[in-house]
């Protein structure tokens, strides 16, 4: 199944090498949910996020000649929107940090689930904002894309062992942040 | 990705939920709006780049190659006429002497 799924991400890769904007669209539906999802891990701001998980699609267009079609696509695409969303952070001042904690619901959610779960949600955004950012990409890279740590040290550029390191760390502050809600969550 | 074991099922389950932005296809749309309304662009911008990273080292090279030319200790150009004015031995007395020269001197007269 998995090669079957990779021979059609080749021929995607093809076409789209070959200029097919349409390939290039199927490719992008296949990976734009990891990519916002580290934008978010990375910049914490949706829009932001978004805007550069944009700008690094559009970089991997214009950067798909460089691609080595023999290597997986993956860690090459996250490598590119990885660094657009440092790009971004850089040029743009760390803005409404408070944003997330103003968004939380009043204490007053009552029993109902689905607030709980979003609650937790939530809880966890906070405190993934709580993490250095070379954390949050490890361990969303990790637990949530299922990138291996040689992966996940290629695409942030720093050794593996440091890459292991980080997820170690980042899912201790995680959990214990997510220990008050993990009964309501279940 | 054969790391399945080692992942953090729960906590990976919860973290998709907290950043899944969601409406995925309005972004990819979004994207391809962008490629088509600046194809040529980035293109330009990211060759300029490439150019640049290979550039700058090959002008930093010339420039101290050109220094160090320049720095290089010279003789001073000869002056014809003081070479001339100056000289004593044939090359002088050659071009300045309106007598021919003697044939003999070559040795090889009969």
């Amino acid at each position: 199944m998995r090669k079957q799924i990779d021979k059609v991400e080749a021929d995607l890769v093809r076409r789209a090498m070959s200029g097919d904007r349409e390939a290039f669209g199927q490719i992008m539906e296949r990976y734009a949910g990891s990519a916002r999802r580290l934008c978010r891990a990375i910049l914490r701001d949706p829009e932001d996020a978004d805007d550069a998980a944009q700008d690094g699609f559009l970089s991997a267009w214009v950067k798909l000649g460089q691609y080595d079609p023999r290597r997986p696509l993956g860690p090459w695409l996250m490598r590119i929107v990885a660094n657009a969303a440092k790009d971004r952070r850089r040029r743009r001042e760390v803005r409404r940090t408070d944003e997330l904690s103003d968004s939380l619901p009043s204490s007053g959610a009552g029993p109902d689930r689905e607030a709980d779960r979003r609650l937790l949600e939530e809880q966890l955004q906070d405190a993934l904002a709580e993490l250095p950012e070379r954390y949050r990409a490890a361990v969303v890279l990790f637990d949530v894309e299922g990138y291996s740590h040689a992966e996940i040290a290629k695409i942030i550029g720093v050794p593996e062992g440091t890459v292991r390191s980080d997820v170690f760390h980042a899912r201790r502050m995680l959990r214990q942040a997510m220990e008050d809600w993990k009964e309501n969550w279940k | 990705m054969n790391h399945e074991e080692e992942r953090d099922r729960e906590l990976g389950t919860a973290l998709r939920r907290a950043l899944d932005p969601g409406h995925d296809r309005v972004f990819v749309a979004q994207v391809l709006a962008r490629i088509d309304s600046a194809p040529v662009a980035p293109l330009f911008w990211d060759l300029l780049a490439s150019w640049a990273r290979r550039g700058i080292p090959a002008a930093i090279m010339i420039a101290a190659l050109t220094a160090f030319l320049l720095a290089l200790p010279r003789q001073p150009a000869a002056n014809l006429e003081d070479t001339l004015a100056g000289g004593t031995g044939s090359g002088a007395s050659l071009i300045t002497n309106p007598a021919p020269p003697d044939a003999g001197a070559l040795g090889n007269t009969p």
